[in-house]
C-alpha cells in the first residue's frame, strides 16, 4: 500500500515535471500608461522558461496597437539612446529573461486608444515551441525610483 | 673631486624637491577631482536659448535665473527612455518637498515636426503640471541641441510609418548662476540621489 502510494507520488511528480517541459510563464507584465494622445508605449515583463528545451519568441501582437515589436534601448558611452529591434529572441531552457525600463521591451506602435483609464491591454506572444501565449497586461503608471534596484 | 661631490648632492636635492612637488601636486589635484555628487561633474556655461512652451509663450533660459534647471532633450513618440526619465524627474521633484519651487524641469523636444505646442500640452503636464515643454522650428531646435552638445537623429521603424529618434538622453543640471554643473546619464537615474545633489547645491 505504502509502496503504491510512494510510486504514485513519484509518478505524479514526474508527470508534473514533464508537463512543464517547454512551458513558458509570463510574470510581472505591465504596460506603461502614457499621456493622452500618445501613439506608442512599452510592455515590460519577465519570461520564465521552465522547459528543458530552448525556445524562441518569434512574434507578438496586441489588439491595443497597430503593431508590436521587440526592442531594446541602448545607451552608448556618449549618452545617446537608440532602440534596436530584435527579430527573434532566444529563450534558453530553465532561464528567465527580464524586460525592464531602459532595456528590453515590447514596443506598442500606433495605440488605438488612450491607455489612461484603461485597466489592461491584450498581448499575444508566439513562441516557436510553446506556441501562442495570450495574456492580459495591466496598465500602470511608471513608478521609477520607488523600488528601482541599483546597478 | 670635492666639486663633483657637491654637484651630486645638488642634483640629488633637486630630484627630491621635484618628486615632493609632484606628490603634493598629485594629492592636491586628486582631491580637487573627487566629487561628492552623484551626477557626473561637467562644469560648462549653459548657453542661452529661446523656444516656445506648451502654452505658446516664448521661454528663455534666463527666465529661470533664480532657479536650478533640470533640462532633458527627448520626444513624445519615445516609448521607453523618455517616459521613464519624465517619471524620474517627477519623483525627484516630489522628494524635494518645499525646495521644489526652486527647481524647474524643462523638456526640449528633438522632434519638432511631430511635437507641436499642442502635443507638448497633452504630454508634459501629464507628468507634472509645473514641468515646461519646449519646441520650436527645426532650425531653432537644431541650434539649441548643437549648443548643448545634444546629438539626435531619425530612425525608421520596420512595421510602421512611425519613426523613432536616437537622442542624447542625459539630464543636465543647470545651477541658478547658469552653469551646467552636472550630467545624469541613464545609468544615474536614482531620484533620491539626484534630489540629494540638488539639496546640497541649493
Amino acid at each position: 500500500m505504502k509502496t503504491t502510494l510512494l510510486l504514485g507520488v513519484i509518478f505524479f511528480a514526474f508527470a508534473q515535471f514533464s508537463s512543464a517541459e517547454g512551458d513558458i510563464a509570463i510574470n510581472d507584465a505591465w504596460v506603461r500608461e502614457v499621456p493622452p494622445g500618445s501613439s506608442v508605449s512599452a510592455i515590460y515583463m519577465t519570461i520564465q522558461s521552465n522547459g528543458d528545451e530552448d525556445d524562441k519568441l518569434v512574434s507578438m501582437s496586441s489588439k491595443a496597437a497597430e503593431s508590436a515589436e521587440l526592442h531594446t534601448s541602448k545607451v552608448d558611452s556618449n549618452g545617446v539612446a537608440t532602440m534596436e529591434m530584435i527579430e527573434v529572441l532566444d529563450i534558453p531552457s530553465n532561464n528567465s529573461i527580464d524586460f525592464q525600463p531602459g532595456g528590453m521591451h515590447i514596443m506598442l506602435i500606433g495605440l488605438k486608444e488612450s491607455l489612461v483609464g484603461k485597466d489592461s491591454v491584450n498581448l499575444k506572444l508566439v513562441f516557436e515551441k510553446a506556441g501562442e501565449v495570450m495574456i492580459e497586461v495591466p496598465v500602470k503608471k511608471g513608478q521609477e525610483g520607488g523600488h528601482k534596484h541599483h546597478h | 673631486m670635492k666639486r663633483r661631490n657637491l654637484f651630486k648632492i645638488l642634483i640629488g636635492m633637486l630630484v627630491i624637491i621635484i618628486l615632493l612637488w609632484g606628490i603634493i601636486l598629485y594629492v592636491y589635484l586628486d582631491q580637487n577631482n573627487k566629487s561628492d555628487y552623484y551626477g557626473i561633474v561637467y562644469e560648462r556655461e549653459a548657453p542661452e536659448f529661446t523656444l516656445t512652451d506648451q502654452d505658446g509663450s516664448k521661454v528663455s533660459l534666463s527666465d529661470f535665473k533664480d532657479k536650478l534647471v533640470l533640462i532633458f532633450f527627448g520626444y513624445t513618440h519615445c516609448p521607453d527612455i523618455c517616459p521613464m526619465t519624465m517619471s524620474v524627474m517627477n519623483n525627484v521633484v516630489d522628494q524635494l518637498g518645499d525646495q521644489a519651487d526652486q527647481v524647474q524641469v524643462v523638456f526640449v523636444t528633438v522632434d519638432p515636426e511631430r511635437d507641436t505646442q499642442e502635443k507638448l500640452k497633452s504630454y508634459v503636464p501629464y507628468y507634472n503640471e509645473n514641468f515646461i515643454g519646449l519646441t520650436g522650428t527645426p532650425e531653432e531646435i537644431d541650434k539649441v541641441a548643437d549648443d548643448y552638445n545634444i546629438f539626435y537623429s531619425k530612425e525608421e521603424v520596420e512595421s510602421s510609418s512611425e519613426y523613432l529618434m536616437g537622442h542624447n538622453s542625459s539630464v543636465l543640471l543647470i545651477t541658478p548662476d547658469g552653469e551646467i554643473l552636472m550630467k545624469y546619464p541613464q545609468n544615474r537615474m536614482d531620484p533620491a540621489s539626484i534630489a540629494g545633489d540638488i539639496e546640497s547645491i541649493l
